[in-house]
Formats: C-alpha cells, structure tokens, sequence
C-alpha cells in the first residue's frame, strides 16, 4: 500500500526531474506528495560543543547557515565573501518549492504537502521517512555539487543505505 | 511514461521482496516486466569444461542457467502471477550483474530497474550490497532500491 511518497527537492536538475517522477506515482497510486526542501543548517554534536567551550571558545549564538567560499578552503586566509542568512534561504527555498507545488497540481496529484525543514540534508530526510511514514522516498541522484563527474551524492548515498522504505534515485 | 519494469533476481528474499514492489509499480503503470536473475560469471577450469565436452553434456553455462532458472526465476514468477502485471518477461544471464542489467535495461529501453537494498551471502552489518549501489549510479535510468 503506497499512500505516502516524499521528494527530496534542493533546486537541482535531477530533483526536477524526481518531482515529475513522483507526481507519476503520486497519481497512479492515489498517494499524498510530500515535497521535502532541507535548508543546510550545521549543527554541532554536544560532544564538539563541549571539547570548544572546555577550550574557552564559545559558539556563535546564531550559528551560520551556508556559507558560499568564493576559492579552495585551507588558503589561511580569513573568510570574505559572503554570508547567506537563515532569511535568504527560506526565500530560495519558496523559489524551488513552489513550482514543484505547481508541477504536481498540474499532473494532478490529489494531495501535496510541502516541506521547509532545517538541518543536516541527509538526517533530516532519514527522520522524514519514518515521522510521515512514507512509502517511497525519490531523489536526484546529485544535487547542486559542484564536483565534475560525480554520478551519486554524498545525500543520495545515505538515503539509499539508511533510509527506512524504498529509495527512488533519478539521474 | 513507464513501460517496461526491470527487476534483478539473485534468489535473495530481498529480491523476491523487490519483485513484488516491481509489479505492484508495473501494475498500476501497466508496464511491462522483466525478470533479470545474473548468474556471476565464473571461470570454468579448462578440465572441468574439456569432461563436460567429452561427456557430451551441456556445457555448464547452460546447466547453470537451466538451474538457475528453477531456483531463482520460477518461484518469483509465481509470486507475482496473481498481481495482474500485464506481461512478464523472464531472462537468466552469464556475467558481471551490474554490467549485464545495465545492458540488458538498455537493450529493452526500459524506464526503471528494482533491487532489493541487499542480496545473497549479505552479512547483516552490509546495508547496501554492491549491485544495488552500483545500479544508482551507472545507469541511465531511475533505480528503485527496496529495503
């Protein structure tokens, strides 16, 4: 019985073409859409934030969301370009959700429902699964990375070993 | 637009498992279905092979396909029969497994390929097998991993 199917949606080419995947199943099988966008938002373990106080470092309040390097990390330089606040990306995230919204009303899934979440892509995903009870779960196969040639992302890997149901990967 | 369903048997209950999310998917699309089992090339010793010749027996990719095909194909056949999948298609194939449904899905232009999440001889610490990993990212086409 398949009554629950949820998309991984980051923008990327591939999650498009999952969404218009999943809209086909959603269809075929009566099921709700769930379409699920995860804001990056790093959150540290306790263990790491008690190693950095017991330093006398304090973290930030606001810990920062994604930070855009603008060249190759270890340069030891001090980071200059630009911060994307939590703002910014709940605005690109309503600007990926919402023609994949679209997209679905369009082929007719009955039932959608639209996720913004925040954290760690993967984690929050796996969680998804198993809190919503979902069937299928579809994925691009690779997402807004910018490694030349990569066929499986970091994301999509884990899905596909720890996810509780079936995993759909769309190149 | 799904038409044909590609499944891979290795005789795992996974995969028993997968053929039945495989036909429930080309049921409702009215696909088609294609059941794959790859039996993983071994090399036969020159001895074995020259005794099986004078013996005049099949050669063993043969004899092997024919048990494979009893043993790994037949019983998923069965399972799905009753699940009102429009065609089935069964093939038993000699080779690497990832290379030969990579090809094989390609051969029939299919729209999906199914797997169970792991196989045969798994050990229970292994989460993902190795055909099923490798399927996501060699193929051209969408790949249902079942768990």
């Amino acid at each position: 019985m398949v009554e629950n199917i949820a998309v991984a949606v980051d923008g990327s080419e591939a999650s498009y073409r999952a969404v218009e995947l999943a809209c086909e199943f959603a269809v075929k099988f009566g099921a709700k859409l769930h379409l699920v966008y995860v804001i990056k938002h790093l959150r540290l373990s306790e263990a790491f934030l008690e190693f950095a106080q017991a330093e006398g470092i304090g973290p930030r309040q606001e810990p920062l969301s994604l930070i855009r390097h603008p060249g190759p990390i270890h340069t030891g330089r001090p980071y200059q370009g630009p911060v994307v606040s939590y703002e910014m990306m709940e605005k690109i995230a309503e600007k990926v959700i919402v023609p994949a919204r679209r997209t679905a009303e369009k082929r007719g899934v009955k039932a959608v429902r639209p996720e913004v979440l925040r954290g760690d892509p993967a984690e929050v995903l796996l969680n998804y699964v198993k809190a919503a009870r979902i069937d299928l779960l579809f994925a691009g196969r690779r997402g807004l990375s910018q490694i030349a040639g990569l066929v499986l992302g970091s994301v999509s890997a884990k899905l596909l070993s720890h996810a509780d149901g079936t995993v759909i990967t769309v190149p | 637009m799904m038409t044909r369903i590609v499944v891979a048997l290795d005789g795992s209950d996974h995969a028993l498992r997968a053929a039945d999310v495989a036909a429930d998917i080309a049921q409702k699309f009215d696909a088609q279905l294609h059941l794959v089992h790859v039996i993983p090339e071994q090399k036969i010793p020159y001895v074995l092979r020259k005794s099986a010749e004078a013996e005049h027996v099949e050669s063993p990719e043969v004899l092997k396909r024919d048990i494979a095909r009893e043993t790994v194909v037949e019983p998923v056949e069965s399972s799905v029969a009753g699940k009102g999948v429009a065609g089935i298609e069964s093939v038993v194939l000699n080779g690497d497994p990832v290379e030969e449904i990579k090809n094989y899905a390609e051969r029939i232009e299919a729209d999906m390929i199914v797997a169970g999440r792991r196989g045969l001889g798994q050990i229970s610490g292994i989460l993902l097998g190795s055909v099923s990993a490798k399927l996501n990212q060699v193929t051209d086409c969408p790949v249902v991993t079942v768990k």
